[in-house]
């Protein structure tokens, strides 16, 4: 049964306001995101009106947004406000290649007077920095920057990754003959991510090292790769089960990024802490504490600091003046139980 | 029907053409229409650089893959199913597609012709175990999902691959087709264009709806319900493979992690779009809008100078406001049946 009374116009009264409530929502939400993020840049650009680059808008794409880009964007936004640049650091919660090429189109459709990138693979990413540049927008990488990445015309801060998976491959090595006074086993090399060329390089290094080690020693180690994933749970029952497929064999956990946590996490609430060597890279707070209370051995840093403000001030010598941009390596620092302590309260600024 | 007339009101026939502006204000897609157009509106008077040539079809190339293979997703979601492997799906076609074009040495058109029968094939397993084996598509496919994305993985070792360096392909699918309109647009736009039709016009359209209506009424009515549902799965299997050609001729090179979380995406423009994940409604037009809101989000949210992590707050609460805008008009159409 339906009751017909005419009531179209009551219809499209309500749909109307309803209409206009989404437009006012949309509106209100933008601008509250807007009024959210705008303190910083805007206070910014008032603190240090004279400075050669003041008021430029400079974007800082990330190929995914996780716990080690925190101190890479606070030392971005640190030299952006300093520089009275208005600031903005984006990126994807996961990585999915076309998102982020997509960010970046948007980055520079946003018209921003530099942009600062990772280039996670040699070929994908180029299109937009190329379109960049024909808009007359500066380009820096960051982080990671791919094979070939000089024929763009472009600089790059960021560690030299192979050299430092050797760096690292040493120090599991130094740590499996402290722990375990073997000869031989399983060293697992583990990766947060798939397809990533820094995690790959780091990984070549760990590998080179191992191999290096062998023929001088005449020992018989031997490496395999474990993709973990960055969430915690699903990573610790992957080191689980590649540790129950096998327990006798596995001698060292040599991370290529922060997965050293996640093992050190698997290893207290098994009890296997000190049993093998455990390693990797960044210097995220549970690995440093895991340094701390010997769950880790070492990590290796990479001055994740200078990706965000060394990036940006040779924006601005490429803004202004003009300078052209160069690569900055930003090391291999070693931390372990000897500098931990420093390093920590060095760290701890800036999260502060 | 029986139509019960209220004293002193007008007579209004239920059953006589409601009219355009009616029937517009009443449909399913009228939330997603009513939020793109203040999305729209809101970026034309109060952000910078958003009202351009390039921006605006800067915007429609980025909804490209959940276009398209959100044209498959309403079929499916139309038919009563779903397809959580789409992301992963896509992703192992894309390295497929760049391996078998750089290691095989195919032909790039036996390479895709080889992406996309192998994306039919997908659908045509997922499709017998739910339709004929009774097994909820989301089970299925959450499997489906796994196994997919653990082969892009085997098959790279991990790393992303070269595809084509063929400028004729690059051309066809990542090129201009027309000024500063982007090829993969066009396809965008071919593909939903003909599933929009055969959706809303064609006795194989009628068939879906009449399936994710009511499955018992429509076997009852003669219609092959269970070769609807499993076509539907076939025709987004190769969608995905579709998707994969051209984003590997796009970018030049497939990462085993590409379609991460795509799914969320497409499943999201499709019933921001309209469509009810219980069946029987939806639309590709719905599917366009529910893609383009996202990506106008995406676009003004960068415009503006939103902080990342308030671009992921702003997002989900403007696409919560259109589905709510969809679930308010829903519920007015039942009561004034």
């Amino acid at each position: 049964m339906s009751i017909a009374k005419g009531g179209s116009s009551a219809n499209l009264t309500r749909r109307g306001i309803l209409g206009g409530s989404l437009a006012l929502a949309a509106g209100a939400t933008l601008s509250a995101c807007k009024a959210g993020s705008k303190s910083d840049s805007d206070s910014a650009t008032s603190a240090a009106g004279g400075t050669p680059t003041a008021g430029k808008k400079v974007i800082f794409v990330v190929h995914e947004k996780n716990t080690f880009f925190a101190p890479v964007q606070k030392g971005f936004e640190t030299f952006g406000k300093a520089a009275g640049w208005s600031t903005q650091f984006i990126g994807p919660p996961q990585f999915d290649q076309a998102t982020v090429v997509n960010m970046m189109q948007n980055a520079v459709n946003a018209k921003p007077d530099g942009l600062i990138l990772t280039r996670i693979d040699t070929t994908s990413y180029d299109g937009v920095i190329k379109a960049a540049q024909e808009a007359g927008i500066p380009v820096i990488l960051s982080n990671v920057a791919s094979d070939g990445y000089e024929k763009l015309g472009v600089g790059f801060v960021g560690q030299d990754f192979v050299p430092a998976g050797i760096a690292a491959g040493q120090q599991i090595l130094q740590y499996i003959a402290k722990h375990t006074g073997r000869r031989d086993g399983a060293i697992i090399v583990g990766k947060i991510q798939a397809g990533n060329s820094a995690l790959e390089q780091r990984g070549q290094g760990i590998k080179q090292a191992v191999r290096d080690f062998n023929s001088a020693n005449g020992t018989n180690f031997t490496t395999e790769d474990l993709i973990v994933g960055t969430e915690e749970a699903g990573a610790v029952a992957k080191i689980d089960g590649r540790h129950a497929r096998d327990p006798r064999s596995v001698v060292g956990w040599a991370g290529t990024a922060f997965e050293c946590q996640f093992v050190a996490t698997w290893a207290r609430s098994k009890n296997l802490v000190g049993k093998f060597a455990n390693g990797g890279f960044d210097m995220t707070s549970p690995v440093l504490a895991g340094i701390k209370d010997a769950s880790i051995d070492y990590t290796i840093g990479q001055n994740p600091w200078a990706q965000g403000w060394v990036a940006a001030s040779l924006l601005a010598q490429q803004i202004f003046p003009g300078y052209p941009s160069f690569h900055y390596d930003t090391g291999a620092e070693i931390v372990d139980s000897t500098n931990v302590a420093k390093v920590s309260a060095r760290e701890a600024k800036l999260t502060s | 029907m029986t139509t019960m007339t209220v004293p002193g009101a007008p007579r209004v026939d239920k059953d006589a053409d409601p009219g355009v502006l009616r029937k517009a204000l009443g449909a399913h897609e009228f939330g997603v229409l009513a939020a793109t157009v203040a999305i729209f509106l809101y970026g034309t008077f109060f952000v910078n650089n958003f009202l351009t040539g390039d921006n605006l079809l800067s915007v429609v190339q980025q909804i490209t893959f959940i276009g398209i293979i959100g044209t498959g997703m309403t079929l499916l979601i139309v038919a009563g199913e779903i397809d959580l492997s789409v992301g992963s799906q896509y992703g192992f076609l894309s390295v497929l597609m760049a391996y078998s074009v750089t290691q095989w040495q195919l032909p790039i058109l036996v390479s895709a012709l080889l992406v996309m029968a192998l994306g039919v094939v997908t659908g045509a397993i997922y499709g017998v175990i739910t339709a004929v084996f009774k097994v909820p598509s989301f089970v299925v496919t959450l499997a489906g999902l796994a196994i997919l994305r653990g082969f892009a993985l085997l098959v790279t070792d991990g790393q992303p691959l070269q595809g084509s360096t063929n400028s004729a392909y690059h051309s066809l699918v990542g090129g201009n087709a027309i000024g500063s309109l982007a090829a993969q647009t066009v396809w965008m736009v071919a593909v939903m264009a003909a599933f929009g039709w055969i959706l809303s016009r064609t006795k194989f359209g009628y068939d879906v709806y009449a399936t994710g209506g009511n499955m018992k009424a429509a076997l009852n009515a003669g219609i092959r319900a269970v070769r609807v549902k499993i076509l539907c799965f076939c025709i987004t299997g190769a969608l995905c493979g579709l998707a994969s050609v051209i984003l590997v001729g796009w970018l030049g090179s497939a990462n085993p992690l590409t379609g991460n979380g795509v799914e969320l995406s497409v499943i999201a423009a499709v019933v921001v779009g309209g469509a009810s994940l219980t069946g029987g409604v939806g639309s590709v037009t719905g599917t366009l809008l529910g893609a383009l809101v996202a990506g106008l989000i995406g676009n003004l949210l960068v415009l503006i100078g939103v902080d990342g992590n308030w671009q992921q707050v702003a997002t989900g609460a403007l696409i919560l406001a259109a589905v709510l805008v969809n679930r308010f008009i829903a519920t007015r159409q039942a009561a004034m049946r």
